[in-house]
């Protein structure tokens, strides 16, 4: 009858065993296998990074100097785009029908679905307006974000400025920064970068094939939120920086106001300066090309980077390496006779008292004195021979922070110039070894010779003075704050000792009091306070020289160090010692009194010509 | 006659209807979106889908009402209007996909490949259940042969190659009524052949494991009486899969591109990433991420966000595999096997020899889609449209497969009305 009923057998048996097979396929792609897993998740989720708001920066009354305000960014997603009318967008936004056509067929360019960049920087009034006329428009979204805010539009050589990262910042980073973050450029928004920026957050979104963006993934579970930069504090006195910058208008020079006792920089004045609102904002990148292309180079830190023969004011730390050093004492008497005579009258000298002690001789920025204590250094028989005696003074030099960096917290810091002795041994650009004395460097005796100083290093050598030997690093940033938290946490430092005896800087500022109340800065005399100083001239072969004036005040409590530098201005008595005298007074009375008309002539006169 | 007994299997009724509602689910965590409202809203694919499940569920009883005499008795007029439609659509067919193969009655799009499929099935059962009949009878054979041929070849010029593949599935029809074991097995391992061929190109190999066998099954044959016969058709077979193993690149070669990449894909689907290896790599992924136990109900991200190509209908079944995991494409394919041992158990325990061809045909036709529409979607089978019964979307499948198998449950019923005489 039926002879082949067991077929039926054969044929669920050959069934069950495909069905077997694929079972066991997919427990091998499914569970067995984990690269179609985790291709299906790479393929479906992209993680966004959350970016948090800046951190604000504050002066040194706790005030906000630098914040965040809100802003809008204008997407738009070419495949959904419909503009019935573009007047809305040249007229709001500013942009002409080219510039428009240009930015959407960029974005077609990299993709159709996907959102791209219309315009960015756009105020809330402006996002009011556009979307109040825009509501027939198709395929434009907006973000809000943030760009930085000045309550006090000064300062922007110290705050530099913030824009996104390139391809070198990120090289560099290790993966901390990657494209389209923001970052600081220069100035604290650099150093500070990493405390302002906060922690980014990162969410996870879903994306369909397009690569669109349709929703959180599992509802946020993988989300790390974002954390707000850390707040900073700048020793910076705000009203003291902007009567600084006002002072120097039409000036080209520096100035570096620090308190002694701490370190902080008070005022920090570039100029020709510019408003550090200029570079944030849609015209950032025009800005900064203009700044770039001025003459002026108000790009140019001064303070930080401008690098200056020191002139006389290098007369100071001259003395005091000498004094600790046992070379002369305070009653050591030089002649002088209108020049250094041990060296055929060279360097030159002017008409003063003589023979002449340590205190009239920098009263009267006595070059001959100097000169000689120099070469009485450099030939002094407790000094095997010039080599350790050169050294000795180098390192005293170097302890007063001349000649080295002074690791101030923002980038970009010039070390100034200190030669070794090494470098006189160069035959080819100096003299050979064992083939120089003192009379071939005497130059650096008057801070002439192959010295460079900074305006930092010069503020920073005289608060070394009014502290008796020993300084703190100066520095921009006093304390941090993290987000919620009630309390600033302070920056420390260690003070750094010179080994300069205190006793020796007795004579010296007492001579640096009569240095003001009847020598070369008597322009920079208060009744009210006790100021001490020094001038300089800074020769300058290629025109008027450079005016350079460094002080403190008050003489026995010093609250405020000072250096000026004002190019092209002359002797350093007649401008640059006034206008440290009027940024004392502002800073220790808070408003100008004494010197009215010192502070109307100085905002009046033009040293640009 | 009428039925003495009604023999209801409820069981296939259970197994049907849990693999509608599974499928129904799997079509709408695919097509249903945030703003849908209401579950019956015809805009919505799902929507549609459960007005197809509900015309499929009075269709099935309209089936059960039907008198088997009836049923036996049409099936000539069926194969033949089927023949008719299949030609008919050659000339004014709706072209979808490529291939020429609906036609719309009513402002409904139909295939009759569907129903050319069911109406085959009842011929071939009338036709080998005639007295006499015998697959050893050479005209007989080539009758019944011709029956499946037929309709295969026209749906072949309608450019559906898939379709037309599923009348291969007969194939196990034969086999059960006594075809010469000969063929389907050289069938089989003509498919092998290729298969590692062209999976390994070590052919070498291949031909030293086919003369094995060859050897093997000769000493196991090895007959007195036909010694000699058997050793010829054993030498002429395996010369031809020796052959067959060198040539198969070759033949692949002179198959339309659109093939030749499908096949090729299958065996290394990074070939063609962005073009035919898509369906495949995406559909493997889609899969593959579900896991043990799956992301989750209406939770598969990946099918949901369109990555896998027609995931509602040939793909359907990477939904599954992503949102229930192993366990439920496990599920799935026993649910499968289950119905087609149940078909299998119905056509055998039927008292007609005419419910059992037709039983057997069922079971095949459902398993040549399965295996063919699982396959591809895990890499084992080339990508031939054909959809996954109950699953993929569409009315004119769903239809078919209702009603195919309760034709086999109303043939049933009739066991204890029907004297155990017919073989």
């Amino acid at each position: 009858m039926d002879n082949f009923k067991v077929r039926g057998d054969i044929i669920i048996a050959v069934i069950g065993l495909v069905f077997l097979i694929y079972i066991g396929r997919l427990f091998s792609i499914q569970v067995l296998s984990e690269e179609y897993a985790l291709r299906g998740t790479s393929n479906l989720v992209t993680t966004k990074p959350t970016i948090p708001p800046r951190g604000n920066i504050y002066n040194r009354k706790n005030e906000i100097f630098v914040d965040n305000r809100p802003i809008f960014k204008m997407m738009i997603t070419p495949r959904n785009l419909y503009i019935p009318d573009t007047t809305v967008l040249k007229e709001l936004l500013d942009m002409s029908q080219e510039e428009i056509d240009e930015t959407i067929q960029k974005a077609q360019k990299y993709s159709t679905w996907k959102e791209s960049v219309f315009a960015r920087y756009i105020k809330p009034e402006t996002y009011g307006a556009l979307q109040e006329k825009m509501w027939n428009f198709g395929g434009f979204t907006f973000y809000p974000s943030t760009t930085r805010s000045y309550r006090y539009e000064v300062g922007a050589n110290i705050l530099g400025y913030i824009s996104e990262v390139n391809e070198r910042e990120i090289d560099a980073s290790g993966g901390l920064y990657k494209s389209g973050d923001m970052i600081g450029k220069s100035g604290i928004e650099r150093s500070h970068d990493k405390d302002l920026r906060g922690k980014q957050g990162k969410k996870k979104v879903l994306k369909d094939v397009h690569g669109r963006e349709v929703g959180s993934y599992l509802n946020g579970k993988y989300d790390t939120v974002s954390v707000k930069g850390k707040d900073i504090m700048l020793g910076l006195d705000t009203d003291l920086q902007r009567f600084g910058e006002q002072l120097m208008w039409n000036k080209k020079g520096s100035i570096v106001a620090i308190e002694p006792s701490s370190g902080e920089i008070l005022a920090f004045v570039s100029a020709p300066t510019y408003n550090p609102a200029t570079l944030t904002g849609r015209e950032l990148q025009k800005n900064w090309r203009t700044l770039q292309l001025d003459t002026l180079n108000p790009l140019f830190n001064r303070p930080l980077m401008a690098e200056y023969p020191p002139g006389s004011i290098f007369k100071l730390p001259v003395a005091l390496a000498a004094l600790n050093e046992g070379i002369i004492t305070e009653e050591t008497i030089y002649g002088c006779g209108g020049g250094f005579k041990r060296n055929g009258g060279k360097p030159g000298c002017r008409f003063h008292v003589t023979p002449l002690k340590l205190d009239n001789a920098i009263k009267y920025s006595c070059n001959s004195y100097f000169a000689a204590t120099y070469m009485d250094f450099l030939h002094s028989s407790k000094f095997r021979d010039i080599y350790e005696a050169y050294d000795t003074w180098y390192r005293y030099m170097n302890l007063m922070g001349i000649g080295r960096q002074l690791n101030v917290d923002m980038p970009y810091e010039k070390d100034g110039n200190l030669p070794s002795s090494d470098l006189y041994d160069n035959e080819r650009i100096y003299y050979g070894k064992n083939r120089w004395k003192a009379t071939h460097i005497i130059s650096n005796s008057i801070g002439q010779g192959e010295i460079l100083m900074t305006p930092l290093q010069m503020a920073n050598m005289v608060a070394m003075i009014a502290n008796k030997g020993k300084y703190l690093p100066p520095h921009f940033v006093k304390a941090t704050k993290s987000p919620n938290k009630p309390h600033w946490d302070h920056v420390s430092f260690d003070t750094i000792f010179t080994r300069i005896n205190p006793i020796h800087f007795q004579t010296v500022v007492d001579a640096m009091e009569q240095v003001v109340a009847s020598g070369t800065a008597r322009r920079a005399y208060m009744s009210d306070f006790d100021v001490c100083g020094k001038t300089g001239t800074v020769q300058n072969p290629h025109g008027e020289d450079h005016a350079v004036f460094v002080g403190f005040a008050p003489k026995d409590n010093p609250q405020i160090a000072i250096a000026v530098i004002i190019e092209n201005a002359g002797g350093g008595g007649r401008w640059a010692a006034p206008t440290a005298s009027l940024m004392i007074e502002k800073y220790l009375r808070g408003e100008i009194k004494e010197k009215k008309f010192e502070e109307n002539r100085i905002m009046s006169t033009n040293f640009i010509r | 006659m009428g039925r003495k007994n009604f023999d209801f299997d409820i069981v296939t009724l259970l197994l049907y209807l849990g693999l509608v509602l599974f499928g129904w689910m799997a079509i709408y965590a695919v097509t249903f979106t945030n703003t849908d409202g209401a579950l019956f809203d015809l805009s919505t694919m799902h929507g549609k889908q459960i007005m197809w499940v509900g015309i499929s569920l009075v269709v099935a009883l309209v089936v059960l009402s039907l008198d088997n005499r009836f049923i036996e008795a049409i099936s000539y007029f069926a194969y033949g209007a089927a023949i008719l439609m299949l030609i008919l659509v050659l000339f004014i067919g709706k072209e979808v996909n490529g291939a020429k193969s609906w036609l719309i009655i009513a402002g409904q799009p139909f295939q009759p490949s569907e129903f050319a499929k069911m109406a085959t099935a009842l011929a071939l059962a009338r036709y080998m259940s005639r007295l006499n009949f015998s697959l050893n009878n050479t005209s007989q054979a080539l009758v019944a042969g011709l029956l499946v041929i037929v309709p295969g070849i026209i749906v072949i010029l309608q450019n559906d190659t898939g379709s037309a593949l599923v009348f291969a599935s007969f194939l196990i029809v034969f086999f059960r009524e006594g075809l010469n074991p000969f063929i389907p097995i050289l069938i089989l391992l003509t498919g092998l052949v290729a298969v590692v061929t062209l999976g390994t190109g070590k052919v070498g190999w291949i031909i030293a494991i086919v003369l094995g066998v060859g050897v093997l099954s000769f000493l196991y044959f090895d007959n007195p009486r036909y010694r000699i016969k058997i050793a010829v058709i054993h030498i002429i077979a395996f010369g031809y899969l020796a052959g067959l193993s060198f040539s198969v690149d070759k033949i692949v070669s002179k198959l339309p591109p659109h093939q030749q990449i499908r096949i090729k894909i299958l065996f290394d689907p990074g070939q063609d990433p962005r073009g035919a290896g898509y369906n495949v790599i995406q559909s493997k992924i889609a899969i593959g991420s579900g896991g043990v136990s799956g992301k989750g109900y209406l939770d598969g991200n990946y099918t949901k966000y369109k990555f896998v190509p027609k995931q509602e209908t040939d793909f359907i079944y990477c939904t599954v595999g992503e949102e229930f995991g192993w366990l439920g494409t496990s599920t799935v394919l026993i649910m499968f096997f289950l119905l087609i041992v149940r078909l299998l158990f119905l056509a055998e325990n039927s008292k007609t020899r005419f419910a059992r061809i037709y039983g057997y045909s069922v079971l095949s036709i459902l398993f040549f889609h399965v295996f063919v529409n699982v396959g591809m979607t895990i890499g084992l089978v080339p990508v031939i449209g054909i959809p996954l019964p109950f699953f993929s979307y569409g009315g004119s499948s769903l239809l078919s497969f209702t009603v195919l198998i309760f034709l086999m449950v109303n043939l049933y019923s009739y066991r204890a009305s029907v004297l155990g005489s017919k073989l």
